[in-house]
């Protein structure tokens, strides 16, 4: 293993685990603040992704076509806030799991729908789409760098939102206690919007960005989504810090492993370890720390 | 009939003279048009007045990409055969199998106890496939198989009630590994997603593979970021890939290698799963370059295919993908062992017989069944190529392995 390969995999771990960020950040946070698990999160993922090869086609500006993605997926997720997910909230778990679940079939049946079965081409920007040079052999995609420094700006934003304005504090106070928040005189009800298209917008950026890298096709969030509880599981249900924390840590996890258990226990058992890596991970979490990391809610 | 009517023809022309000898030769000649009468009515009815074929695919779930893409076959043998299967008026009565050996087991015994169907054909996942022996044999039906052949139902689970018209699961990469040595392929990476089939292709593509294999790695079926896999290939210093990645992992693996900036310094290696007319568009140039083997492309040059390939550019704007190849090339045989049959398909021994010794003009070229009904076929070597519009094609470079069978007949008990 040399000094190249393993900077390269170190970006390669960075890029995976800011992109898990992305996504578990939103599962944590309408748990945190709605109560609500939602299992179509993935959808918004997806429907980023779908957004910006439409766009794309009509707009030639790829800052536009970006900014547009993002707009008709903030779009949406007000439709599926205010159509679906409201009544949901003050409902059991399972009826959660099972209605977002029932939304992410809905959705990825409309992606076909709309624009068919088959993959869709989406073109990083030209002005991504070179490589660096990391070391005198060995070069690393532009694009992926850059998915990279997107992804730590929105987690920057983020923190700053909720950590330094008004609606940051509103959004963390109706975390610990909505009913109070409500009595107090806050709109629950669009801090509750505001949730949920925030999240929805960090999922969309993801699938945004990702366009260019996985085949953009129905139900193509889901496996991402499956990765994104497990990091939600391992960092704390909830916890922001616990996110991201856990993000980082199975991407690069993940990636080394690729590289070590193999190397350490012959390819066959070394594969299965690498492949089950995140799982065992989680498993040695809950069974340490049965509410994650930074949990504090009680398991 | 013929023969029926010269019977007749006979009686009419004994002469009238001499009566006593011609009563008894019209007692003769009525009994002979009585049994002639009652064998062709007897055949007759082995013959049915229409036939009910059942397609099944599976147009949603996991495989849905494919399953349509068969639908598109289909459609276009539809068209060609003008509603008669083998001379023989028919219709077509759908099922979804949903990429669901559960599904499948139910719509079939729909289709066969409900729908009362004569023939089926279609699947499209090897997991549907491995559940429907069962079901078709028990029923009696004879079920045609459009897309892949696990080797379990090749070898000791092969079934006198299933004929694949399609391709022995590894028969699509087999001699890929000779055909890498005869280009000079020294070191080998092996790497497919961590299933059955990726397991069974990778291992057929290193058959017949003289160099040095510098590493295997499976990844799992839900990984969608091959950047740490496609580093360490690049670490181990290969010369060559052989990568199985069907679908959606298909375009993340093809689009994330060009990316990497890998295309043109170490080879990529793969069969028709990898990349082909369903995935192209989503790939682009990223595909450019790719060795993939298949027993079928729209490339393939007879006037079957010619006509085939025109007819679903005009429909559909585009190549037809193996999958659709192999759909319309399924219905086509049905179509030819019918008429072999003289359409006794409910005699089920004549329309076996009749199916296994079928001279049936493939769209893909030499095509026979083995002992256990398996094709006997070219495995091609096609390049990812584009023509002047820009649009990509698999061009014809090579032979992987010709009129090869599998390597499962001999564990099947039919000989």
């Amino acid at each position: 293993m040399t000094g190249g390969l393993v900077l390269e995999q170190a970006f390669n771990g960075l890029q995976f685990g800011m992109i898990l960020f992305l996504m578990a950040v939103g599962v944590t946070l309408a748990f945190g603040v709605m109560n609500l698990i939602n299992l179509a999160h993935g959808s918004m993922l997806m429907l980023g992704a779908y957004f910006i090869a439409a766009a794309a086609t009509k707009i030639t500006a790829y800052p536009l076509a970006f900014v547009a993605a993002l707009m008709l997926t903030a779009v949406a997720s007000v439709l599926l806030e205010v159509l679906v997910m409201r009544p949901l909230y003050r409902m059991g778990h399972l009826d959660q799991v099972l209605a977002t679940f029932g939304v992410s079939i809905a959705v990825n049946e409309a992606v076909i729908m709309i624009w068919g079965r088959e993959a869709m081409f989406v073109a990083p920007p030209e002005w991504l789409d070179g490589t660096v040079a990391l070391t005198d052999t060995i070069s690393y995609p532009l694009y992926r760098l850059a998915i990279t420094g997107v992804a730590a700006l929105a987690g920057l934003a983020l923190w700053l939102l909720l950590a330094r304005t008004r609606l940051g504090m509103r959004i963390r106070a109706g975390a610990e206690n909505g009913d109070i928040v409500g009595a107090l005189g806050v709109n629950v009800r669009l801090l509750f919007i505001g949730v949920f298209v925030i999240s929805s917008l960090l999922a969309a950026l993801g699938g945004v960005m990702l366009g260019p890298l996985i085949a953009v096709q129905s139900g193509m969030g889901d496996p991402l989504l499956i990765l994104a509880l497990a990091v939600v599981v391992i960092g704390g249900v909830g916890s922001l810090k616990g996110a991201l924390v856990a993000s980082l840590a199975v991407g690069l996890l993940d990636t080394f492993g690729r590289m070590i258990w193999p190397h350490l226990m012959g390819n066959i058992i070394g594969n299965i370890v690498a492949n089950a890596s995140v799982y065992i991970l989680m498993a040695l979490v809950i069974a340490v720390r049965p509410s994650g990391l930074f949990g504090n809610h009680a398991a | 009939m013929s023969s029926l009517m010269s019977v007749q023809g006979l009686s009419q022309s004994v002469p009238r003279a001499r009566m006593p000898l011609d009563r008894l030769r019209l007692a003769c000649v009525a009994s002979v048009v009585l049994a002639v009468t009652v064998a062709v009515s007897l055949a007759q009815a082995q013959v049915p007045e229409r036939i009910r074929l059942g397609l099944i695919v599976g147009v949603s779930g996991p495989f849905n990409v494919a399953g349509a893409e068969q639908k598109r076959g289909v459609d276009i043998a539809l068209d060609h055969l003008g509603g008669k299967l083998g001379g023989i008026p028919f219709e077509v009565i759908q099922a979804d199998s949903r990429g669901n050996p559960g599904a499948t087991v139910q719509e079939l015994s729909r289709l066969i106890e409900k729908e009362r169907v004569d023939l089926i054909t279609g699947l499209t996942a090897s997991n549907e496939i491995v559940a429907a022996i069962k079901p078709i044999t028990d029923a009696k039906v004879f079920f045609f198989g459009m897309n892949g052949g696990p080797a379990p139902v090749a070898g000791e689970g092969c079934s006198p009630w299933y004929f694949n018209a399609s391709f022995q699961n590894a028969q699509i990469t087999n001699g890929i590994g000779g055909f890498m040595s005869q280009r000079g392929v020294k070191k080998l990476y092996l790497i497919g997603m961590d299933y059955e089939a990726g397991h069974e292709h990778t291992e057929a593509a290193r058959k017949g593979f003289t160099g040095e294999l510098v590493g295997q790695t499976y990844t799992p079926l839900t990984q969608l970021d091959f950047a740490a896999d496609i580093a360490r290939i690049r670490a181990s210093g290969a010369d060559a890939v052989f990568a199985f990645y069907p679908g959606g992992p298909g375009i993340t693996f093809v689009r994330q290698w060009a990316q990497a900036g890998m295309a043109g310094k170490v080879a990529l290696y793969s069969n028709i799963a990898l990349s082909e007319p369903t995935v192209f568009q989503a790939q682009g140039k990223a595909a450019l370059g790719t060795v993939v083997t298949g027993n079928y492309s729209a490339e393939i040059d007879n006037p079957r295919n010619r006509r085939f390939v025109q007819d679903f550019r005009a429909k559909f704007g585009r190549d037809p993908a193996s999958f659709a190849g192999l759909a319309y090339d399924t219905l086509m045989l049905i179509d030819a062992a019918v008429r072999e049959a003289r359409g006794n398909i409910r005699d089920a021994a004549v329309f076996r017989a009749a199916t296994e010794r079928v001279a049936f003009e493939s769209i893909r070229g030499p095509f026979r069944f083995n002992t256990n009904h398996q094709p006997i076929q070219n495995n091609y070597v096609f390049e990812v190529d584009q023509r002047p519009d820009a649009s990509l094609y698999l061009k014809r470079v090579g032979v992987a392995a010709q009129n090869a069978a599998d390597e499962f007949a001999s564990k099947c008990s039919m000989k």
